[in-house]
């Protein structure tokens, strides 16, 4: 009898055990996406073209907006005038530094693309922006818009106002500059395609300073009596040949359209002597950039469509990362921009 | 050791049951308990495992729906327009601000609230100290004053954030309770912050993700907020305010079991919230309950059954055990008479075939000892009434008186003294052996006393060899033989001769008996015969009692081989006694025995 009421209590044993707190299964939580704990502090180089003109400056902003957001180190030099051995050697500076990534403004690729590739060869993740260098030389160029669909923008632009008949020429920066090639490439095509009354006179190149600029307005204004448009699509053409104009009061028989930084042109546009300029906010192509660099060094990979803070989303062609869509500037809005 | 010294004093039977208990019971027990627990913890590990997957997708889900809506702010940047109105300050016409009031809200109304199938209640947009508010459903609370206080932490935090109903005083009509997630919106081409977006998402989108789970509605599923413990949603829609203490929860990810429930958790929303599934075990085990059910009832049944069969065999093997025991306490009582039937050829049918043969045996024994007894005192009186024959007696007084008559002085003295010692002889009850010697004597003095009465009627002699007279021998077995020889001899003749004669073999004396009388009748003999081959004791009277009550005693004593012979010679009968050829000492034990055996019985 005792041996029986023995196995009852053991029995009430085990039964009484179930009534606790018993850990059937733990899963692994995995490890969460959002943000991965920053190891290592890393270093981006951004190297414009030149540093001191409004639109690298606004660049150059937004490169700090970035810093302070992504928590990275960000070195933010350029040559003092678009000289592509003053940035080359501003370059090699940051690549002795070590820095973990490179973004240059590529000022002339054959000059720069070696130096770039050194580079690389060292482990540098290198991007373009603004202005790509060959493709073996970097990651990922970061395009602000589509060059095609810029090139048409801005003939489309120039057509409207001018009755899509006439002369007009380009003012842009420089022939070694990749993408104002490109640019001016989808132009003419366009320009074949559809307008066969426009003509274009002339390329004017202006080395991305504001006196050539300047000089070679002046120049083509006088060469060509005819003219009825120009097309900067380098940022200091428009301002340049917007004050040649004036200069010449020719301001209503000339349109200009092209890129420029709205601040550059605000007087202009208020005063209709411009009716409107396009470009994008160099300020989002500095943060995207940063965001970029800081993106690939944790590893992340580009995806087309990919949602970028602050910035939106991106697309991505191959090797190049597009920004978005140009911005039109006029004088209703130009006052919402401080670029 | 009490339990030991209790089961040594159990009945067979009951020591039967318990072992069968303690060997059958409770190892079938324990194993089916063990094997239920087993099952039990297996289903309950199985499903631990499966209850943390399916909230994880549950709560991928969730975190996607909440994903979409934090990026529903994206769709501000599409129009330009709107953008625009967010970057004008406030401080402008009336009109104008209205304007754009009425402007920004629409196309709130129409891209938030109109365009998707998502669960938004509102949609709130506070810039620069103004409100632009779409909702689906009427709203109180939310004004400009708050904005400012959302918009600047927002701005500080530059992330997205999610609030609970007790945060804010945003209340909805009937009460629905929403998730208030908060984005920041940023100028992206001036890189500056342009106000906060609040977009109200009902909880009831949980509630369509979930509902595909296993037995939805007994489960109570919450949403839960970590590090406050506030619940942001509840499928059973108790108390919301009710705050749930740290640790109820102890893991983060996977399921336990705690107060009768199974509890599955899982993180949810950017590891800020967890997922909680609670659901009654009885309602999840309800299969393995009702297995269990009726597991016990086929143990019961088979405990049941089998302790009925097992009874019944304990109560067979136990039961002729229990017969036995009782037919011997009736032994035990004096009763003989039964034997038990022996149905089976088992152990205990042997047992009991062993015991009935002893039964037998005993109550044969009994019933020869109880005989032989009988015959002993029948055949004692007997000789005493022999002894002191009143005929005899008055005979040889008779015998005496014509003596004296005659004058026969000295023929008187002799039968006298003759007499005297037959007497004593006689008298000397307490033994029951005698030498070969005394008999002889015993013998010869009544010879000598028939003598005088018959003279020349009867004439005897004995013989014997010296050695053979100190052998010991019952008393009184040849004086009815003798007597009978003259009975019947001069019943029919006038005269008789009586001739004695003892020899010896190496282990047997022989007592011859010889006369000249008529011999016995050849049927008297067969029949005498007869009964003499007989075993002793079953005699009946008769005429030749005295013969026959000799052969007895003698068969009583020594046993079967020994006896009394008939025999018809020409001239008369030869009565023989076979005894043993046995020392004093022999005989001396003999008797010692024998009486042991009466006094038992």
């Amino acid at each position: 009898m005792q041996k029986k009421s023995l196995v009852l209590l053991i029995l009430l044993i085990f039964v009484s055990a179930c009534n606790k707190k018993e850990i059937l299964y733990v899963q692994e939580t995995p490890p969460s996406e959002s943000h991965p704990e920053q190891t290592e502090q890393i270093d981006i180089a951004i190297v414009p073209k030149v540093m001191e003109i409004p639109y690298f400056q606004a660049v150059q902003q937004g490169v700090e907006e970035a810093a302070k957001s992504s928590g990275a180190t960000v070195h933010f030099k350029g040559p003092t005038t678009a000289d592509p051995a003053q940035q080359e050697e501003i370059i090699r500076t940051f690549i002795k530094q070590k820095v973990d990534v490179l973004a240059v403004s590529v000022i002339d690729p054959d000059r720069l693309s070696p130096v770039l590739i050194e580079a690389r060869r060292q482990g540098i993740t290198v991007l373009t922006w603004d202005a790509d260098a060959h493709p073996e030389a970097r990651d990922y160029f970061i395009n602000m818009v589509d060059a095609e669909m810029l090139g048409e923008h801005l003939l489309d632009s120039l057509a409207a106002q001018i009755g899509e008949e006439g002369e007009y020429i380009i003012l842009s920066g420089s022939q070694s500059s990749l993408n104002q090639e490109e640019w001016l490439h989808w132009i003419k095509q366009h320009n074949r395609a559809y307008y066969p009354n426009l003509i274009l006179r002339e390329v004017a190149y202006t080395n991305d300073s504001p006196v050539t600029a300047y000089q070679e307005s002046k120049r083509v204004v006088k060469a060509f009596p005819d003219l009825k448009g120009i097309i900067g699509i380098a940022s200091l053409g428009p301002p340049a040949a917007a004050a040649v104009l004036k200069e010449e009061n020719v301001s209503n028989d000339i349109v200009i359209v092209g890129l420029a930084s709205p601040r550059d042109m605000n007087a202009h546009l208020k005063e209709g002597d411009v009716r409107g300029i396009t470009l994008w906010s160099p300020k989002k192509l500095g943060y995207l950039t940063v965001m970029i660099a800081k993106l690939m060094q944790d590893g992340t990979v580009i995806e087309d469509g990919m949602f970028i803070e602050d910035v939106g989303r991106i697309q991505v062609k191959g090797e190049q990362i597009i920004m978005g869509e140009p911005i039109d500037f006029t004088a209703e809005n130009v006052d919402q921009y401080d670029f | 050791m009490i339990f030991k010294k209790k089961f040594r004093n159990l009945s067979l039977m009951h020591k039967l049951l318990l072992s069968y208990t303690l060997l059958t019971i409770i190892p079938v027990a324990l194993l089916g308990f063990f094997i239920y627990t087993a099952y039990t913890k297996a289903a309950e590990e199985q499903i631990g495992a499966l209850v943390p997957q399916m909230l994880e997708q549950a709560s991928q889900q969730i975190d996607r729906n909440v994903q979409d809506v934090t990026n529903m702010p994206e769709r501000l940047y599409q129009s330009q327009q709107m953008i625009e109105i967010l970057r004008q300050d406030s401080f402008q016409l009336h009109a104008e601000a209205m304007q754009q009031q009425y402007t920004m809200e629409r196309y709130l109304s129409s891209s938030f609230l109109h365009s998707s199938s998502s669960d938004l209640l509102g949609v709130f947009v506070f810039s620069k100290n103004r409100v632009f508010a779409a909702t689906a459903k009427n709203y109180s609370g939310f004004s400009k004053g708050e904005a400012a206080v959302y918009g600047q932490s927002l701005e500080l935090e530059k992330g997205s954030m999610i609030l609970l109903p007790q945060d804010t005083n945003l209340v909805f009509e009937n009460n629905a309770d929403y998730l208030l997630i908060g984005v920041p919106l940023q100028d992206r081409e001036n890189q500056e912050y342009l106000g906060t977006m609040f977009l109200a998402l009902d909880v009831s989108f949980v509630d369509r993700i979930t509902g595909t789970f296993k037995e939805h509605n007994a489960a109570r599923i919450m949403l839960l907020e970590k590090e406050s413990g506030r619940i942001a949603y509840d499928s059973k829609k108790e108390k919301s305010d009710q705050v749930v203490p740290d640790d109820r929860y102890p893991i983060e990810n996977g399921s336990f079991l705690q107060d009768g429930k199974l509890v599955g958790i899982t993180p949810a929303i950017q590891q800020e919230y967890a997922l909680i599934y609670e659901i009654p075990t009885e309602k999840l085990f309800a299969k393995q309950q009702q297995t269990r059910t009726i597991s016990i009832v086929l143990f019961l049944l088979f405990i049941i059954f089998s302790l009925c069969l097992y009874t019944f065999v304990a109560y067979n093997v136990s039961q002729p055990i229990k017969r036995l025991i009782d037919n011997m306490r009736s032994v035990q009582g004096g009763k003989f008479q039964q034997t038990l039937p022996v149905t089976k050829q088992d152990e205990v049918g042997r047992l009991t075939e062993s015991y009935n043969h002893m039964i037998v045996e005993i109550r044969d024994l009994i019933q020869k000892n109880y005989m032989i007894r009988l015959k002993q005192q029948e055949a004692e009186l007997y000789a005493l009434q022999t002894q002191i024959n009143p005929h005899f007696i008055f005979n040889t007084l008779e015998t005496i008186n014509y003596a004296v008559e005659a004058g026969e002085q000295e023929e008187v003295i002799n039968i006298i003294t003759t007499l005297g010692r037959m007497l004593r002889y006689s008298l000397d009850n307490g033994v029951k052996f005698v030498s070969l010697k005394e008999e002889i004597r015993h013998v010869e003095d009544f010879l000598s006393i028939q003598q005088f009465r018959f003279y020349d009627r009867l004439t005897w002699k004995t013989a014997y060899p010296e050695i053979s007279t100190d052998v010991q021998v019952p008393k009184f077995i040849l004086q009815p033989i003798v007597e009978n020889s003259i009975k019947y001899g001069l019943e029919t003749k006038t005269s008789i001769h009586i001739d004695i004669k003892i020899h010896q073999t190496p282990d047997m004396l022989i007592l011859t008996i010889k006369d000249d009388g008529p011999g016995f009748d050849p049927t008297v003999k067969t029949k005498l015969e007869e009964e003499l081959s007989l075993e002793p004791g079953i005699t009946s009277k008769s005429a030749h009692y005295g013969l026959s009550n000799v052969a007895n005693r003698i068969k009583m004593l020594y046993g079967n081989n020994y006896g009394v012979s008939l025999e018809n010679n020409q001239k008369g009968a030869t009565v023989r006694l076979y005894l043993p050829f046995r020392h004093v000492s022999e005989r001396g034990s003999l008797d010692a025995e024998f009486t042991n055996h009466d006094r038992r019985g």
